[in-house]
């Protein structure tokens, strides 16, 4: 009864004046900075930072981190009717949802987004309530070894992402992966790729590569088809009702599957220091169309689609607190900054945080559902106001995203060299779709490769260059099955094919 | 109420003067100063700065704006501040890093730490702690140095290629003569997980993170890096003691371009100190393990060219070249 007790303590916190009115502006601010495309929570969270020193330490950590999942809320929204991803991790979310816009199914698409993402979120933070240490331990017992094999199978999935020809999906993740490596090497400090460019050395930032691929090329590509007159079908617009965004019975029953499963790959994902949200977003889109009975449906405007990844990416988001509360390990970026907001607040987390400020992260844990509520609240009835986005004039819409974008990506590093580097992939990107390939692999590349390599390297340095070392550990030999298996799963089919044929004749 | 009422005259005091006489003669500062912080926000160079810069600003009368040019272990920022205006309204927070170690790490560093710059003041230091996870086997630094001269030896995590905690590691091997393993890491937190789960065998971490995790049980502290000791773990012995020659600490010490006037220096100078004496800032400090900077104005020119000399001699000893 100590969860109970716990609880009740994180409920006095939460639901406090102060607490209640900062938590929502936190996720009012968040919804609203996740769909601008290219302004996320990280810069957000920074420009808020030092108007929160005048707070109360816990007030103040409930708002920083209602920006972060609020935004998680937001960024699928334009992803879903501009097919302009608001942060990185809800590009697969366009995959799916942007195509239910265009065959009129907006409402909905908004409103599964809103209930997954809330499904997702709620999920995971009971996971952190009842597990939060041991969920931590068992993140720790994650070593690169684990790790590479987790990013092995986050790969070896994003080929079976992509509509079409796999041949295409794996050029993709090989440019992604190229992408990946400019940048200082980790290992040896040499500079790879970077022409001598002192904003190489860093590497290409996310932000650059995802609002360029998706952003500025949509834009291009868009405005070029209006001009030629050649676009396909515009997005049919009418008013939505009430109604018109609530699924259908045969359509619901079909939702709770995916979601649960992208929650689960979230919360793990998430509780990975160093994954992080699109990491989850991906894997579970790509689960859900190997599971799918009808996978030739995914990319097309499948309900499975936008919910399964909105569920993972704000399961993930929840779940990245874990190793950042109770180890004091930020996973990502933005847990960093709400790590230095702590600190600077005067509070540092570590292993004991938990017992020795029970209030704060009792009231934190509670907040993070009351701010889930209020994101639901606060996202359904706009949907019949969001919708009408489609319908504001290109010529208005698009410059206002493209000084977004610019914004974005120039808030990352206050740096002007990564805008142009954004403009030159919306130029990459506009090829890409003219060619018919899809961008989302790249992304994944780009994200996984890194990863995978610094893993792989760092495995070997410390196995003194033993290669059995991925075979010693078991959750490594599983993970490395589940990819064999992914890869020799088409071949039998494959093989059976040929063998009937053979003997049919 | 009074305070805002006192800045609103201080900034129609300056406003009137900047109009009525020559730019040159307005007191400095009459428009808000920048300081530059070269790594992300979030990090401990950036708390540190903001708690400072919000002292400053209240105490000259002008904002002090914190911003984050991050990139290149810092070398991004610090780069663009020293090719500013010597004026004062572009200051940098510089660490150890940006004004020592990058000298000798980076091929084309675009800037000198010794010529390039005018030290306005040393605002603190602290060493890290060495340590090693709860369960591991080695319970003295004997004990890890000894193993580390048989078999395989032992291996050690840092922040990167050198970086502080890397080259730290260098030494120790340079001064036991053991076989010690560097093992990159992208953070200082994803390193110390490492550590705790044994995977590899020590780290040189931040003390107030390290102490937390000692005093939980996930962590053992095996020596400091600074021959004073840590103020936060007084217990813990400096390694200094077993192997002479080891005393490394981190450090933080505000700057601008070179040929800086020295009114201007002087003003920034004050400032900072009255920083330091705030009472939130003194508690961050104690909380972070951060000891106040005790080296003067005049002799921080040779406080920088010393360091640059020591953590050079260590970084050629470990063929630490980054780029």
């Amino acid at each position: 009864m100590e969860l109970l007790s716990n609880l009740a303590l994180g409920m006095e916190t939460a639901f406090s004046y102060d607490a209640l009115l900062y938590c929502f502006i936190g996720v009012s601010i968040g919804t609203f900075v996740g769909a601008l495309p290219g302004i996320g929570p990280m810069v957000t969270i920074s420009v808020a930072l030092p108007l929160t020193f005048g707070l109360d330490p816990t007030v103040a950590l409930i708002m920083l981190a209602g920006i972060f999942y609020g935004a998680q809320y937001g960024g699928s929204i334009s992803s879903i009717l501009l097919n302009l991803p608001g942060t990185a991790s809800t590009a697969v979310t366009a995959l799916d949802g942007y195509p239910m816009t265009k065959n009129g199914r907006a409402g909905l698409a908004l409103f599964i987004n809103a209930v997954a993402s809330f499904c997702g979120s709620s999920l995971a933070v009971l996971l952190v309530m009842g597990f939060a240490p041991s969920i931590a331990d068992f993140a720790l017992g994650f070593n690169s070894t684990e790790y590479f094999s987790v990013m092995l199978l986050g790969l070896i999935a994003a080929c079976t992402m992509s509509n079409g020809s796999t041949l295409k999906a794996l050029v993709m993740v090989a440019f992604g992966l190229v992408l990946g490596i400019v940048g200082l090497d980790l290992n040896s400090g040499v500079p790879r790729f970077t022409f001598g460019f002192l904003g190489l050395t860093e590497g290409i930032s996310l932000i650059s590569v995802a609002m360029g691929l998706f952003g500025i090329a949509e834009i291009v590509s868009k405005m070029g088809e209006s001009k030629s007159g050649m676009g396909g079908p515009e997005p049919k617009i009418r008013h939505v009702s009430f109604r018109d965004m609530l699924p259908r019975r045969d359509e619901l029953s079909r939702l709770w599957g995916p979601i649960l499963r992208g929650t689960g790959i979230g919360s793990v994902i998430g509780s990975l220091p160093g994954s992080g949200p699109t990491v989850a977003a991906f894997m579970a889109y790509a689960m859900e169309k190997k599971v799918s009975r009808t996978p030739e449906k995914f990319g097309t405007g499948a309900l499975e689609g936008v919910a399964a990844p909105e569920a993972a990416n704000n399961a993930s988001v929840q779940a990245a607190f874990i190793p950042t509360l109770s180890l004091g390990i930020p996973g990502d970026v933005v847990m960093a900054i709400l790590l230095g907001a702590m600190i600077m607040h005067g509070i540092i987390p570590g292993p004991q945080f938990i017992s020795s400020q029970p209030a704060m992260f009792w009231g934190l844990i509670v907040s993070f559902w009351i701010g889930n509520v209020m994101l639901l609240i606060l996202n359904l009835p706009l949907i019949g106001l969001l919708v009408k986005i489609i319908t504001v004039p290109s010529r208005i819409l698009y410059p206002v995203v493209i000084f977004f974008i610019c914004i974005g990506s120039y808030s990352v590093a206050n740096n002007v060299f990564d805008v142009f580097v954004t403009l030159v992939f919306g130029l990459v990107g506009y090829v890409l779709m003219r060619l018919r390939y899809n961008a989302a692999p790249v992304l994944l590349g780009f994200i996984l490769g890194p990863m995978m390599e610094e893993n792989l390297r760092r495995s070997l340095v410390i196995s003194r260059g033993d290669l059995t070392v991925f075979l010693d550990r078991p959750v490594s030999v599983a993970l490395l099955l589940v990819c064999l298996l992914l890869l020799v799963m088409p071949l039998r089919k494959q093989l059976m094919k040929y063998c009937r044929s053979a003997m049919s004749r | 109420m009074k305070h805002l009422f006192q800045k609103f005259l201080a900034a129609a005091v300056i406003a009137s003067a900047s109009f009525t006489g020559s730019a040159a003669f307005a007191e400095f500062p009459d428009r808000p100063i920048t300081m530059v912080v070269p790594f992300s926000p979030g990090t401990s160079t950036d708390t540190v700065s903001r708690l400072i810069a919000k002292v400053m600003s209240e105490n000259l009368g002008q904002p002090v704006v914190v911003e984050n040019r991050a990139g290149a272990g810092g070398s991004v920022g610090t780069s663009e501040v020293v090719k500013s205006d010597p004026d004062g309204y572009m200051i940098a927070m510089g660490t150890v890093g940006t004004l020592a170690i990058n000298k000798s790490i980076f091929k084309d560093l675009p800037y000198d730490p010794e010529a390039d710059v005018t030290p306005i003041s040393f605002v603190g230091y602290t060493p890290t702690l060495l340590v090693v996870s709860a369960d591991s086997k080695f319970q003295t630094l004997e004990d890890l140095v000894a193993a580390s001269k048989t078999g395989d030896g032992v291996t050690f995590a840092s922040t990167g290629n050198g970086t502080s905690t890397h080259l730290a590691g260098e030494l120790l091997k340079v001064l036991t003569g053991g076989q010690m393993i560097h093992v990159p890491y992208k953070s200082g937190a994803v390193g110390l997980a490492a550590v705790m789960s044994g995977e590899v065998d020590f780290m040189f971490n931040h003390p107030v993170s390290a102490k937390k995790n000692v005093e939980a049980g996930k962590l053992r502290a095996l020596g400091v890096s600074g021959a004073k000791g840590s103020v936060v773990a007084p217990e813990v012995p400096p390694i200094n003691d077993t192997y002479e020659g080891f005393d490394l600490i981190a450090w933080w010490l505000i700057h601008g371009p070179a040929n800086m006037p020295d009114d201007v220096t002087k003003k920034l100078n004050a400032a900072v100190t009255a920083a330091m004496n705030d009472d939130e800032v003194r508690q961050h400090f104690a909380r972070s393990g951060i000891t106040e900077g005790d080296v003067a104005l005049a002799d921080l020119k040779g406080f920088i060219s010393a360091e640059v000399k020591k953590w050079g001699s260590i970084a050629d000893a470990a063929k630490a070249k980054a780029d």
